[in-house]
């Protein structure tokens, strides 16, 4: 009866414990993502948009992933234009990338693709405008939603903007939706 | 003494060093353009390239207009390289291959299925066509007419134009002093200026340069440059450059440059094809276009030809036979111009955003690519409603209409007029009030603006008197004559209620209104009359198409853009046009706006194009009226395309056409053919 009684009690402390725990971990991952961008040089060479931007979520499993849905031909494209970054040919990337576009217009998967592709050219206002508009337009769970800020934070900064680096960085935690606790 | 000499002398110094030596590299930049205006090889504009790929809407009319328009030849053999086969909703194609910027593609066969407007299977799983080629330009300052040749123009027009304008053209170094002298002396004469000494060269320079009046200091600035540019090109040039530049009339509010367009524009000939008595009119028109306009001055226009004429007997330029021919033959002018291309409306935008939105040095090179989004087919479908304009309505009106696609604000098609010989691009030219086509604006700028404001909050439409700055009395009034009452600001937009609009315009404010419209990229003059709230404002319909496109595209898009990129002649992007975000509008509100529009299409003032027309829903749009007819509006868009629509009069007189009788009409037949 006791432990019954007690059952609830240590629930909530256990509960009480996880939340305190996730709200630590959220502290240390941004103060980790400032100082990373702090500690930056403002150089989009040394930007490596695949590490900064791209992996953090590929590899959290906890995350929603939002496939979208485009047609063969765009995601044909996507890889033709990864394969093009991967050879250094940017502004070729960018071409295969807004060719996509012509496709699936408001894909947000090619927009985000186009926004690191920008960042990695060195050209951070595009690079935000379209990371804002996945932002702004595109899914607010997963990881192209994790993605899309962290490349509107990195623009931001180095587009002078902290205010916007601040929301975007404070935005990424709304993409991570927990798999709910099982009872 | 000596030290005031020496002042004197070194004032004198400093004065030409700091004055004169500007001065000169000025002129001396001046006669630079005009020595390397011409290109010897013309940029190239592209349209898109038509994309293939499996679930593609794409019917097999829109398909072998594409392939037409690339030349491509139809076969009923196993086709080769630019030839294809159509047989029983089964393309093959083979290709040309084509160098694009991202990659270079060779020829190869594409074999593809359409069923019900879409490809079904196809092979490879993805290809691309040829761009297809919309203009050329041929100067550095993106004209799209084709210079001419000296070596083409007629010896009698050459040696004509030296017989009537400059006798001592070939001796003189750009000025000739002795023609000054002899027009001074009439000028004297006659107590008023009758004649003018400018020699070819100096005619030439001044029309480069654009000047209306003379003046004693202009007309130095012009000898200087005239003297200058003899020595920086032979005489030889300065005449093909004259006969390609000089200003010979005007056509509407098109300005007529060259002889080549002269002689469309007068006799719709090719200039090789002139006969004596065309040659000297022309040649005639050039001392006063306007004064000697032989369309509007017959009589006036025959006499000067007949004294350009005599002219050329007693220099020998013609013999007499010649000259008795050309005396007795009429003017013989062209009652149609040249019909202008399906493409030419849209090179006029090209040509208006190259110099805006990218850098002059990097477009100096001859030979660019210029790859544009425009759409062919949609172009020729939106040409087509637009030379049917007098089907529907009245033979007065006009009509402009301008497609992009509704995402991504890339410019796919424009028609500047219901005629194919009117040169006068409506679409991007013609200022005309707009109307209620405002009020997604003012009901977006209450959504962001007013605390607690959203569509279902209910506003006035009620009578409203308000005065205004001038101390005068403004009463809006409805369309029908009736007030509604309290209503929600949804039905208000819906029904495009102007009392209540009024009613929540007076809630933002003026000042705040033209401030949040500065935001969208509109350029609004200080207004102080809240009839703005209801249109009273003059756009042309490109920034029409601009201001909706922020609809379409949910905020991303606040300019609608015509190309694409620009490519050196070895394939290297000089530039790309960018997309800005001015504004920071709510997705949420753009969004509640929009499903007000949808209404509008379904139960609203466009509501014939969902019962009439038998469109698909969803559509969105707003319909606008300015008093008495004068302009008629609809601007809508689908998920595809975004589409606006002016009909009115080019003298701005009343019409019996609304929003919903008149632009409607021609938005939904296009979309009915899209």
């Amino acid at each position: 009866m006791q432990n019954n009684r007690d059952r609830p009690k240590q629930f909530l402390e256990t509960k009480r414990q996880s939340e305190v725990f996730i709200r630590v971990s959220f502290v240390i991952l941004m103060a980790l993502l400032l100082s990373h961008c702090s500690n930056r040089k403002s150089h989009v060479e040394e930007a490596d948009v695949e590490e900064i931007v791209r992996n953090p979520a590929a590899d959290n499993e906890s995350l929603i992933q939002v496939t979208p849905l485009v047609p063969a031909a765009v995601m044909t494209l996507i890889q033709q234009a990864n394969q093009q970054l991967s050879d250094g040919g940017v502004a070729e990337a960018i071409l295969t990338l807004k060719r996509a576009l012509t496709i699936s217009p408001s894909s947000a998967l090619v927009q985000q693709n186009l926004a690191e592709a920008y960042l990695t050219d060195g050209d951070y206002k595009e690079a935000m405008y379209w990371s804002t508009l996945v932002v702004n337009q595109g899914p607010d769970q997963g990881s192209l939603c994790e993605r899309s800020r962290r490349t509107q934070a990195l623009a931001a900064e180095l587009l002078n903007q902290p205010d916007v680096q601040a929301r975007a960085l404070e935005s990424i935690e709304s993409c991570s939706t927990a798999q709910p606790e099982r009872y | 003494m000596k030290r005031i000499l020496l002042k004197s002398l070194i004032f004198v110094a400093g004065f030409f060093v700091g004055l004169l030596t500007p001065w000169y590299f000025y002129i001396n930049y001046v006669t630079d353009t005009i020595v390397q205006d011409q290109w010897d090889i013309p940029s190239i504009v592209y349209a898109r390239s038509l994309e293939l790929y499996e679930g593609q809407s794409l019917s097999p009319e829109a398909l072998s207009f594409e392939l037409d328009l690339l030349g491509y030849q139809a076969t009923s053999y196993q086709p080769k390289i630019g030839q294809y086969n159509y047989q029983d909703g089964t393309f093959l194609i083979v290709t040309k291959g084509f160098n694009f910027p991202d990659t270079q593609t060779k020829p190869q066969t594409i074999s593809l299925s359409l069923e019900q407007q879409k490809i079904t299977a196809m092979s490879p799983q993805l290809a691309r066509l040829e761009p297809p080629i919309i203009g050329r330009f041929f100067t550095s300052n993106f004209e799209n007419r084709r210079p001419i040749k000296l070596i083409e123009i007629p010896e009698t027009m050459v040696k004509g134009l030296q017989a009537v304008e400059d006798r001592d053209f070939k001796n003189h170094h750009g000025v000739s002093w002795l023609g000054i002298l002899r027009a001074a002396i009439k000028n004297l004469m006659a107590g008023e200026v009758v004649q003018g000494g400018s020699t070819i060269t100096q005619q030439l320079v001044k029309n480069k340069l654009h000047y209306n009046q003379n003046s004693f200091l202009r007309k130095i600035h012009e000898a200087l440059a005239a003297t200058l540019l003899e020595s920086k090109l032979s005489k030889a040039q300065i005449l093909e450059s004259y006969f390609n530049e000089v200003y010979w009339g005007q056509d509407g509010k098109v300005a007529v440059h060259g002889i080549v367009e002269a002689a469309q524009y007068y006799f719709s000939k090719p200039v090789g094809r002139l006969s004596v008595a065309e040659q000297a009119l022309l040649i005639g028109v050039v001392k006063g276009p306007s004064w000697y306009n032989p369309y509007r001055q017959t009589k006036r226009a025959l006499l000067r030809r007949d004294v350009v004429l005599k002219s050329w007997l007693e220099t020998g330029v013609i013999n007499q036979t010649e000259h008795d021919t050309a005396k007795n033959a009429s003017l013989g002018l062209s009652k149609s111009r040249q019909l202008k291309t399906d493409f030419d409306d849209y090179m006029d935008v090209v040509k208006s955003q190259i110099k805006q939105q990218f850098s002059l040095p990097d477009l100096k090179s001859n030979g660019l690519r210029i790859f544009t989004s425009m759409d062919p087919y949609i172009q020729f479908k939106t040409t087509q409603t637009a030379r049917k304009t007098s089907d529907w309505l009245d033979t007065k009106t006009q009509s402009a209409i301008l497609v992009s696609g509704a995402k991504n604000g890339e410019l796919l098609a424009v028609s500047g007029s219901k005629n194919a010989n009117s040169h006068y691009n409506r679409a991007l030219l013609a200022k005309r009030q707009i109307g209620s086509l405002i009020k997604p604006m003012v009901y977006l700028a209450g959504l962001e603006l007013l605390p607690g404001f959203n569509l279902n909050s209910s506003i006035e439409d009620r009578p409203i008197t308000l005065k205004t700055a001038d101390k005068k009395t403004w009463q809006p009034g409805n369309w029908d004559n009736k007030s509604m009452g309290s209503i929600s600001a949804e039905d208000a937009l819906v029904y495009s209620r102007n009392q209540a609009t009024v009613d929540l315009g007076q809630k933002i404010t003026l000042p705040t209104f033209i401030q949040f419209l500065r935001q969208m990229g509109l350029q609004v003059q200080r207004n102080t009359h809240p009839a703005l709230f209801l249109g009273a404002i003059e756009l042309t319909p490109f920034e029409v198409q601009h201001l909706f496109g922020i609809f379409s595209s949910r905020g991303a898009n606040q300019y609608i853009n015509a190309i694409r990129y620009v490519t050196d002649q070895n394939n290297q992007i000089l530039s790309r046009s960018k997309q800005t975000m001015g504004h920071s509008l709510s997705v949420r509100h753009i969004d509640e706006i929009n499903a007000a529009m949808n209404q509008v299409t379904l139960r609203g003032t466009a509501k014939k194009l969902t019962q009439s027309f038998g469109l698909p829903d969803p559509l969105f749009g707003k319909t606008g009226t300015t008093n008495q007819g004068k302009d008629s509006w609809y601007a809508g868009f689908t998920h595809d395309y975004l589409a606006t629509v002016w009909v009115g009069r080019d003298d701005n007189k009343p019409t019996d056409y609304s929003g919903s009788s008149g632009a409607l009409i021609l938005w939904g037949h296009l979309f009915k053919n899209l």
